[in-house]
């Protein structure tokens, strides 16, 4: 009872002293405020971060390559290696991974630099094979036209839109048509290494002509460089943390029977220099259920001589980097409150100064010096409630504003538009208590000196 | 009953010892009225802080219906003075910031009694003291005289066994100096033990059981019976 009586006597207290209260207030409110508006920054972060990584499946994710005996590098080898002997990523070992339990979908990483060619047009582009269930297994984006292709050995692709907006073509008029992909292959290699022998050795007018003549024979010995396909669908493609959708989707089938050249990808170079042969895939992507246990998974695949890199092991990476910078963050908001602490510690250290003969008449009605002390605290912790229901409002519409701001901005710079600040719900009781915690603990000293003002000397105080 | 026994207060100031009080022994009966008088500086207002608990002794018992003072814990010190005791000062000391009415409830605040019976009991003791129409004013739109009855209901109104009133004359004029005598008269014919510390003549020994005269921290001389 006499705690609601204190309430009612603190808040008339502080409604008495208006401005004075309004000024003590508005410090806990900004520092309340600046707290949760970078705080919602960022929890926004990893809520993108998070949610970019689930919509791609990226959480059910593994890139498997082949094994290796004495190498540390980012990716994991069997737990107990000596009972895995390492051994190559080749179909035969993609086969056993797709025997899994809970294994929805194994394909090869492959990736090549090619050339677009159609009609007058011609861009470079990056080249990805994918097998079609992918399309049902994984998310690769939107289409916007036509459709995925529908089986591996058929000679369509999928393009991106945004190669097409790069090409300056219209989707409805390149769809269904047939467009030239050249690849980089090991004949080009070929004869660029006899053009190098021809010019090192300067072999006769003669002789050359017979070689130039001769290089075609090569396309036979080492297979086709370019193939015409027809465009089967145009997609919105999406990608990201180390997941990147290239600008031309191709089977899996046709891409194999292309002449190129085995690796056009940086990861790919590494992780044959790595094996040391050429032998099988560089990398293979699998995918599991939403519900199969991910590290089970990983320690089957490792135990097949294989070594794996988990993106959930990126994720958590990442995850220790917000929780870093929620903590750089986190000190910014508390120094900020701190500043607003030392004002009420200030505010009531005066109030006290002025109120000491009201103590001293409290006293000699019978409060007791805990009284007093809760009397002040009440007071102070209601300046820190009323700060931090501001200071959530004020927090709350920053975050709003801020948002509004960067989403236009992205979308001005043609890219997705995201929500870049997010005020999880545990926040508000969070800030109300963390508001209401610092100034309880900044009035506990004037509300102790208070409680300890000598009631005989208050009574006489002018 | 009131007893004090050697009641002893010595205060330093500037490296020197004062005793304000020095050897009280005194005994009070339960519904006595006793008047202390004696001129400035000798122990008068000390024994009546010792006597409510605000201070504690030096040297010495105080013996109340509730036990020694110096024995009880602060809390319970605390609940004698908010049960049993009122007290009066010289110089009203109201809550300037709060009404009449609000002054007078505060009183029975630490003895818990709810705020709504407070309140009814508040206004009933302004009115029984002609400030019925003055509920809801401040001390500072009162006269000396309306804040020191306002101050008397504050005293009054928890029903204590014992007033303390400490000059309570001293800055009024001679009509509102009867007006207090009569207070006091009313509150101790009521059963209160009064204990009044004054040098005002208006407050005459007719109204006192026992007169008690204070010098240097000791009761040099003693008086009973009214006059």
């Amino acid at each position: 009872m006499i705690f609601r009586e204190f309430l009612t006597i603190a808040a008339g207290n502080l409604w008495r002293l208006k401005l004075r209260t309004s000024l003590t207030v508005s410090g806990i409110v900004i520092g309340i405020g600046a707290l949760v508006a970078m705080l919602s920054f960022a929890f926004g972060l990893e809520k993108n971060a998070s949610e970019q990584f689930r919509s791609l499946g990226l959480f059910q994710t593994l890139r498997v390559m082949p094994g290796m005996t004495d190498r540390a590098d980012s990716t994991r080898a069997a737990p107990d290696s000596a009972a895995a002997t390492p051994r190559a990523l080749d179909d035969e070992a993609l086969e056993l991974i797709a025997a899994l339990d809970g294994v929805t979908l194994v394909y090869p990483q492959v990736t090549f630099d090619a050339r677009l060619e159609w009609g007058e047009r011609s861009a470079s582009v990056s080249a990805q094979a994918l097998p079609a269930a992918f399309a049902t297994a994984r998310r690769f984006g939107r289409l916007t036209a036509g459709s995925f292709y529908a089986a591996d050995s058929l000679p369509q692709v999928v393009l991106g839109q945004r190669l097409l907006d790069r090409m300056e073509i219209e989707a409805d008029s390149i769809l269904g048509d047939t467009i030239t992909i050249k690849v980089a292959g090991r004949g080009d290699l070929a004869r660029q290494f006899v053009r190098q022998v021809e010019h090192r050795l300067q072999v006769p007018g003669r002789l050359r002509e017979m070689v130039e003549e001769s290089m075609d024979a090569l396309r036979f010995l080492f297979g086709p460089d370019e193939a015409r396909i027809a465009v089967c669908g145009i997609a919105e493609l999406e990608g990201g943390f180390g997941f990147r959708m290239h600008d031309l989707l191709m089977p899996t089938g046709v891409a194999q029977g292309l002449d190129r050249l085995s690796f056009s990808d940086p990861l790919e170079l590494l992780a044959e220099l790595n094996t040391g042969s050429e032998e099988g895939y560089a990398i293979a992507v699998v995918t599991h259920e939403e519900g199969a246990d991910h590290e089970a998974l990983r320690d089957q695949i490792e135990r097949l001589g294989l070594r794996t890199f988990s993106f959930v092991d990126q994720f958590d990476e990442m995850r220790r980097g917000f929780l870093f910078m929620d903590m750089i963050v986190g000190v910014v908001g508390v120094i900020a409150l701190f500043v607003a602490a030392l004002g009420i510690v200030n505010t009531m250290i005066m109030s006290i100064t002025e109120r000491i003969r009201e103590i001293g008449i409290l006293r000699s009605l019978g409060a007791e010096g805990a009284h007093i002390r809760w009397m002040f605290l009440v007071e102070s912790g209601l300046i820190g409630l009323f700060g931090s229901v501001g200071g959530l409002v004020l927090g709350y519409i920053i975050s709003r504003v801020a948002s509004i701001v960067v989403k236009r901005i992205l979308i001005a710079q043609d890219a997705p538009a995201m929500d870049l600040f997010h005020m999880p719900i545990y926040v508000v009781p969070g800030a109300i208590a963390f508001g209401l915690a610092v100034s309880l603990l900044a009035g506990l000293y004037p509300a102790t000196r208070a409680a300890r003002v000598d009631p005989v000397q208050a009574l006489r105080h002018d | 009953m009131l007893k004090t026994r050697h009641l002893t207060k010595v205060y330093r100031l500037g490296g020197q010892e004062v005793r304000a009080l020095d050897g009280v022994d005194l005994a009070i009966e339960t519904g006595e009225y006793v008047r202390v008088i004696g001129s400035s500086g000798s122990g008068k207002s000390t024994l009546l802080n010792l006597l409510a608990g605000l201070d504690s002794p030096s040297d010495g018992t105080i013996e109340t219906s509730e036990g020694i003072l110096s024995e009880m814990s602060p809390a319970r010190i605390a609940a004698y003075r908010a049960e049993q005791v009122g007290m009066v000062f010289q110089s009203f000391n109201l809550i300037p910031h709060r009404t009449a009415l609000q002054n007078v409830e505060l009183a029975m605040l630490f003895a818990r009694i709810p705020l709504a019976e407070r309140l009814r009991r508040a206004a009933a003791m302004l009115d029984r003291l002609g400030l019925g129409d003055r509920l809801h004013h401040r001390p500072a739109d009162m006269s000396g005289g309306e804040q020191q009855r306002v101050a008397f209901a504050r005293a009054l109104v928890k029903r204590p066994r014992l007033l303390l009133a400490d000059e309570p004359t001293g800055n009024l004029d001679q009509q509102t100096c009867l007006d207090v005598a009569r207070l006091l008269r009313e509150a101790n014919a009521e059963g209160v033990t009064v204990l009044l510390v004054t040098h005002d003549p208006e407050l005459a020994d007719s109204d006192a059981d026992r007169t008690l005269r204070m010098q240097y921290g000791q009761i040099v001389e003693e008086r009973r019976g009214r006059a």
